[in-house]
């Protein structure tokens, strides 16, 4: 699957979870109380200091956080082309002031960071809100079973390395 | 009344490594102190944690009105459990580290009904993770953990731990080469894996250069084990463990191999 249609798959997965497809740089302003649903893929100009591989995310934030939210985040991984029975998916826990939630390794690698947001002050119970950011790269070279991000093919003409001046090699 | 066995199984998002021990010595602890207030007679009570699971199994319980006795014991069990690092997940109050997704409770093979965590509990459970959403009904307490054994987890402690020592020693015997199995590692790796599946991967020999206890320091930081030979020099080698089946080990061992390399590059 190319890098291109992983974004693609993935846009058309979390569109039916039900969530608003964002375009970059896209400022939403939400109703206080209300809920929000969000998906996207990003690029960063500047290799982005999360602890994830390369300059591509996708990001999700899901307000309130379904129960089933974790798998409904496996399932995401399968619409992009991975097998979760072949690889090895462990959940790292963190407690900050952030947030609380998980470094994602695949196979040792960090892949995705998960976070339940912390809870906005008084104004009694509110249930967590979830932001999944997701490193395209590595998803690709996994999808694609790819050494170098170089190598990754972006769409049927194009190499990432192409595309991106030889980065990734 | 012929005493049965009782379970409480609480499933949840994968729990921070650092806390599970002490809540199952909690749970354990409690859970004597309550069936001694209540008047019930139990063979023993034990409690055992996981990743994503904290369960209290009490073998050969008796008393007077168990399902009723129990049913109001666990919720006040489990809002005991005291960590360091808790939240409220839903508006029942109740706090835990991560959000709780399921309750199991038996008696014998009676349910025993209750609320928590805004959750009531049930005859269900899941298997691994690995293995997909697959709900396993239990049909009786006494069946617990042979369920669970055939759905990927092993509940215990001490079964996880034998399973990577027998399989390191396995490793070993079959590379004609020592794996240090380091205690501690093995303690961070007992609450990290349902279903520890050996992986056995290597490195660029240019990074046995390094000072060996910096190269075993690295290993041990990502919960590797480092292998030598019969004199105790490091080999291009390690040993590690995934999480529940054993499908696609080389992508395993590529990825540790590759997590194990940058970080080794880092420092030299």
């Amino acid at each position: 699957m190319d890098f291109q249609d992983i974004i693609l798959k993935l846009d058309r997965y979390w569109a039916k979870q039900g969530c608003a497809l964002l375009p970059p740089g896209g400022a939403v302003r939400r109703a206080p109380g209300g809920q929000l649903c969000l998906a996207g893929a990003a690029g960063c100009a500047a290799l982005p200091p999360d602890g994830l591989e390369g300059r591509y995310r996708y990001r999700v934030v899901l307000d309130p956080a379904p129960a089933g939210v974790r798998r409904v985040f496996l399932d995401s991984l399968r619409a992009a082309g991975l097998d979760r029975s072949e690889h090895d998916v462990r959940w790292l826990a963190f407690d900050g002031e952030a947030g609380t939630g998980w470094e994602i390794l695949l196979d040792g690698l960090p892949l995705a960071r998960f976070i339940y947001l912390p809870a906005p002050a008084g104004a009694g119970f509110r249930p967590a809100a979830a932001e999944i950011v997701t490193g395209l790269e590595r998803l690709a070279l996994v999808s694609q079973r790819k050494k170098r991000a170089a190598d990754l093919c972006w769409s049927r003409r194009l190499t990432y390395g192409e595309l991106h001046g030889g980065e990734g090699q | 009344m012929t005493p049965r066995d009782v379970l409480l199984e609480l499933l949840a998002d994968p729990l921070p490594a650092g806390c599970v021990r002490s809540a199952a010595e909690q749970l354990k602890r409690l859970a004597a102190e309550e069936f001694a207030g209540a008047g019930l007679a139990c063979g023993s009570v034990e409690a055992y944690g996981t990743c994503r699971r904290l369960v209290l199994y009490a073998a050969g319980v008796t008393g007077g009105q168990m399902v009723k006795t129990l049913s109001d014991i666990f919720p006040r069990i489990l809002s005991r459990l005291e960590f360091q690092q808790a939240r409220a997940w839903e508006p029942s109050g109740f706090r835990f580290p991560r959000p709780v997704r399921g309750l199991l409770a038996l008696h014998g093979d009676r349910l025993v009904a209750f609320s928590a965590a805004g959750l009531r509990s049930g005859r269900t459970t899941e298997g691994h993770e690995a293995l997909g959403p697959r709900r396993l009904s239990l049909a009786s307490a006494e069946k617990y953990f042979k369920t669970l054994e055939h759905a990927s987890v092993l509940v215990k402690e001490d079964g996880r731990l034998e399973a990577m020592n027998a399989a390191l020693e396995a490793a070993s015997r079959r590379m004609k080469l020592g794996i240090e199995a380091h205690e501690e590692t093995l303690g961070e790796c007992l609450y990290c894996a349902e279903y520890p599946v050996p992986v056995i991967s290597g490195f660029a020999q240019e990074f046995l250069a390094l000072p060996p206890e910096r190269l075993r320091g690295v290993l041990r930081s990502l919960r590797f084990f480092p292998v030598s030979d019969d004199d105790g020099r490091l080999q291009p080698y390690f040993a590690a463990f995934r999480d529940g089946v054993s499908k696609g080990q080389r992508n395993v061992e590529d990825g540790f191999r590759a997590a194990l390399e940058s970080r080794l590059q880092q420092i030299s």
